[in-house]
């Protein structure tokens, strides 16, 4: 990838950077009075809030976001990676919508790289000829698996895995070294996930090493071994490239994800001071994506009453 | 009129010496362009901070075309009045405009960078732009010392051929 193509993209993204969410503008929607005043912030920001649909609001500036890169990265295909979990999640919902006949452009989230209409027509005819080759064979499996089984746990998980892995195969064709530690980050993240849930859980080995997805430098085999005690899977997890989770496992699982997700706003601050290449551009996603949850987290949070304090634990890393 | 291999050689100096000038400022003066129709594209008020900067790697590609020119008028292509050049005086000329062709080209082509990385500044922090544009403008100093050392070198060798 030629870096230089991407000195328009940068550009716009570093004037967008402008608008990003500092810590003085987080410390004032944390106090903010209610859901209005958290809107109006963010209008002033450049947010399109409608109080009235909050969910959709949020959704159209993940797609202002990607509708930006469209525009100016030279080839957008070479950061599908970011978006790839979106088409996968829109299949989980097409074929659950479309076993329960409900209507499932309802639960559709964007941006995707597959037409949803094209999911919808896909899988309520139960022919995935017209998808693209990387979701087809996962489409097609799932699907199966969810009229056989009538249910939506081996479907979901055959989805989840496929997602994770096209993720990281799409990672590993942008070249870039960002985009690849992100998603092995993911990867990882999913399978330490699966197996402290599955043991928890009870459920057989064979199940859960059919769970894990593939990850560069992980033995599932080990994972799910050292899994069993959780000094065991610090100490395995020492001895891998992702060492840095050796910590963050002893503890919950909210503090473990919380872990993963400041480590990859972690990552993205070596990207702050570079003025071309693909990983400003992917940075500036990811920090979007972030503050699109944290507005959601404070907008859920009004609504239910929380405090400050309690509101202020649950966002996340803060990149200006 | 005496078009010796001399006269050829010299010739060639101040080709290379407004070429490679020349293309470093194209690369470098496009790749800034490109960065500021990015920010100006989101913010059309700051055109004109960026269009300072890049303005700035266009000069090694003027460089390049007055020592071109001052080696054609010093040899006496420029009037019709052709020097006599040997071999060796030729090549004396062809050396002269060398500090400019590839001084000029690496420094266009790192100015450029700088005023790239300094049209990100602009765009983040506009009121900081005199900082952005003193860091390009710091690479400027070797195409300038490159340009003086061509020009001496031009006049040092027509004054030992004359003399």
């Amino acid at each position: 990838m030629n870096n230089q193509q991407y000195t328009y993209a940068v550009a716009r993204i570093r004037a967008n950077e402008t608008k990003l969410l500092t810590k003085a503008d987080y410390d004032s929607l944390i106090n903010a009075s209610g859901k209005q005043a958290v809107a109006s912030i963010l209008i002033d920001k450049g947010w399109d809030i409608d109080l009235k649909n909050i969910s959709s609001s949020l959704e159209n500036e993940a797609e202002k976001v990607w509708d930006l890169f469209t525009r100016s990265v030279p080839d957008i295909n070479l950061i599908d990676a970011l978006i790839i979990p979106n088409d996968f999640y829109n299949l989980k919902a097409a074929i659950k919508a479309t076993f329960s006949d409900l209507d499932p452009s309802k639960y559709y989230i964007s941006p995707c790289t597959v037409n949803p209409s094209l999911l919808t027509e896909a899988v309520s005819h139960n022919n995935f000829k017209e998808l693209p080759d990387f979701i087809k064979v996962t489409a097609e499996k799932a699907y199966d698996n969810y009229a056989e089984t009538s249910g939506g746990q081996d479907s979901e998980i055959i989805i989840d895995k496929a997602s994770l892995e096209t993720a990281l195969c799409f990672a590993e064709k942008s070249k870039s070294e960002l985009l690849k530690a992100i998603m092995s980050l993911k990867c990882v993240q999913a399978n330490i996930k699966t197996a402290l849930r599955c043991i928890f859980c009870g459920k057989s080995k064979a199940f859960t090493m059919d769970a894990f997805c593939i990850c560069p430098g992980i033995d599932n085999e080990r994972l799910y071994e050292s899994a069993k005690d959780k000094e065991s899977l610090s100490l395995y997890l020492s001895e891998t490239p992702y060492s840095y989770l050796k910590d963050a496992v002893k503890g919950g699982f909210t503090q473990f994800e919380n872990f993963c997700d400041d480590y990859i706003i972690g990552l993205t601050d070596s990207s702050k001071w570079l003025i071309d290449g693909p990983d400003p551009v992917i940075s500036y996603y990811y920090i979007k994506m972030n503050e699109i949850k944290n507005a959601r987290v404070i907008f859920s949070a009004k609504e239910n009453g929380l405090t400050p304090e309690n509101i202020r634990e649950k966002v996340r890393g803060v990149y200006v | 009129m005496n078009l010796t291999f001399g006269v050829m050689i010299a010739i060639l100096g101040g080709v290379i010496a407004a070429v490679m000038g020349g293309v470093g400022s194209a690369i470098s003066v496009g790749t800034v362009g490109q960065a500021a129709a990015g920010v100006v594209s989101e913010d059309p008020s700051k055109f004109g901070k960026v269009l300072i900067l890049q303005i700035l790697p266009g000069t090694q590609g003027l460089y390049g075309f007055l020592v071109a020119f001052l080696l054609l008028v010093q040899i006496g292509v420029m009037n019709g009045e052709v020097l006599t050049l040997s071999l060796a005086q030729g090549f004396m000329y062809f050396a002269a405009c060398l500090p400019m062709a590839v001084g000029g080209l690496i420094s266009a082509i790192y100015q450029g960078k700088a005023a790239v990385a300094g049209v990100g500044i602009v765009a983040k922090k506009p009121e900081e732009s005199g900082k952005a544009i003193i860091f390009a403008a710091m690479v400027e100093t070797y195409a300038v010392l490159a340009l003086l050392i061509s020009i001496l070198s031009i006049f040092s060798i027509t004054s030992i051929i004359s003399a």
